[in-house]
């Protein structure tokens, strides 16, 4: 199980839990009520309301980002580098910790 | 046997599992509320998404589960009882009590209806196909689908694999997305639109032309003009759908999808004001002052005296967010523009705003036939957005008229 921890930029934790191989970060978010992740469009990539940032090691952890993601990503307000939508993150590795830092909600 | 005990009670009752009910639980701890909180849902789920009933879900192989907008860690944290798999029977408004099926009765301080809407049937008679005698039987016809709920959409992909030759009656959202998903399951699809353009009461002309060419490229089959006056059946089964002039469309499958009304049983039986739906005002109160409701079931009195009732994800979280401020007595959350998205094969179509027939409208082209953007505008100023897989432009679009909203609101 890969072990999974949300903060707030701050990095004060939100919620620690741990994800299966099925579950996209997303899901786990909606699952705990993770607040910040508002997930409006369940992961069809409408939305962007499920953004993310993953430092560069946490993100092997994850299959990486394709076009779409990409895309949406670039029409985010506060986007960085390591911004990810977090429906698009599905595990690449099946052990470890990772950290999600959960944007400031406007 | 009613004792001398009282009923149980809760601060606040929300009645229905969908986004609106679990949302307005959510919003009302978030906003500081701090009495007890009990969702009944009528399905055996706790409250789930609706959208991907017609698209992801339909076209793939996920259990209802993955649907859940929230799981029971995130209601458990925010002590949020939900009653799944328990239906609310009656409401006794001078005593505010409801009544469940489960026989137990609890009381409130505010009662929330979030009870949504139920698809509208069609109302046609079945002919025999071999006789063309009219089937006078009651029972429904075998094969004939509506999808609102987990089950039916379940009920609706276990069939698809045993059906070839699909019927969705309707050219606009749902009859289109199951067209789509269902074809991506191998299933032969035909739309039957009653005008002569796709989704014609919401999308801008040159837009549903460009889904036309999509779906008919993909080899799902349109008929336009179709006004459908039987359903024709092989014994107990639908074999064809019949049209007003003469075509007869062959189907072993069909899918209803031709709006939704709204489901005002319970208002209606305590005299609350009906108009379509359920009226509300701008927070969310009904004509009795402790009763709210939020989501596909409400009907809101604007300030010009109009009425709109509006059936989106996007209109059930802030009607639910209105009615947690209310319930709590805080200044209204701010209003953003509101926006729809429709998944069509591999198309997505978003609006955000005044997307009106008659607002100025200007088209961009995206670097392939099937990506644009079109702006709409009033007098010149920009009120709405609609984009064809252009996902980033919209988000930009999005947030410009949230930001040009804000500001008029400011000004109001």
């Amino acid at each position: 199980m890969l072990s999974i921890t949300f903060t707030t930029p701050e990095g004060d934790v939100l919620v620690e839990t741990t994800m299966t191989d099925s579950d996209t970060v997303m899901e786990v978010a909606v699952r705990e009520g993770v607040p910040g992740i508002v997930a409006e469009c369940g992961g069809s990539m409408s939305c962007a309301t499920c953004h993310v940032y993953l430092e560069p090691q946490a993100n092997e952890a994850f299959e990486p980002k394709e076009d779409m993601e990409r895309d949406l990503i670039d029409g985010l307000e506060n986007c960085s580098a390591l911004s990810r939508l977090s429906c698009q993150l599905y595990p690449a590795q099946s052990e470890g910790e990772v950290v999600v830092t959960v944007p400031d909600s406007a | 046997m009613r004792g001398t005990t009282p009923p149980e009670h809760a601060g606040t009752i929300i009645i229905g599992g969908g986004q609106a009910g679990s949302q307005t639980a959510v919003s009302l701890r978030e906003a500081g509320y701090t009495d007890r909180i009990v969702l009944i849902a009528a399905e055996p789920y706790l409250p789930y998404q609706r959208p991907p009933l017609s698209k992801a879900f339909l076209a793939g192989d996920a259990q209802p589960a993955t649907l859940a907008l929230r799981g029971e860690p995130a209601y458990a944290r925010h002590d949020i009882e939900v009653m799944v798999g328990d239906a609310v029977t009656a409401i006794d408004a001078a005593r505010a009590l409801v009544q469940r099926a489960s026989g137990a009765e609890l009381s409130w301080d505010h009662l929330v209806l979030a009870v949504g809407g139920r698809p509208s049937e069609l109302d046609v008679p079945i002919i025999d196909g071999a006789t063309g005698d009219l089937v006078t039987s009651t029972s429904s016809l075998e094969g004939v689908h509506l999808l609102r709920t987990a089950d039916d959409a379940l009920a609706l992909r276990a069939a698809a694999s045993k059906v070839s030759r699909l019927v969705a009656i309707g050219g606009s959202f749902i009859g289109l997305e199951v067209a789509a998903s269902l074809s991506s399951r191998g299933v032969a699809a035909t739309v039957l639109v009653r005008g002569d353009r796709l989704m014609s009461r919401v999308v801008h002309p040159y837009v549903a032309d460009i889904f036309r060419r999509a779906h008919l490229a993909r080899g799902v089959s349109l008929e336009f003009g179709a006004q459908v006056t039987a359903l024709v059946a092989d014994g107990r089964r639908v074999a064809a759908v019949q049209l007003s002039d003469g075509r007869r469309v062959e189907a072993d499958c069909v899918v209803v999808g031709i709006g939704l009304t709204a489901d005002t049983a319970l208002a209606e039986q305590i005299g609350l004001v009906i108009d379509r739906g359920i009226l509300v005002d701008d927070a969310g109160r009904t004509s009795h002052p402790a009763i709210y409701a939020a989501g596909d079931c409400a009907t809101r009195l604007l300030a010009s005296g109009a009425t709109e009732r509006t059936e989106s994800v996007h209109n059930a979280v802030q009607q639910a967010k209105a009615v947690a401020a209310a319930i709590v007595e805080a200044a209204p959350p701010s209003k953003q523009v509101p926006w729809f998205w429709s998944d069509q094969f591999d198309l997505k179509l978003q609006t955000v705003g005044d997307t009106g027939h008659d607002t100025d409208t200007t088209v961009f082209a995206g670097d392939t036939p099937e990506k644009l953007v079109v702006e709409h505008r009033r007098d010149g100023v920009l009120v709405g957005v609609t984009a064809v897989s252009s996902p980033r432009e919209f988000l930009q679009y999005r947030r410009e008229l949230d930001r040009s909203h804000a500001v008029v609101n400011a000004q109001a």
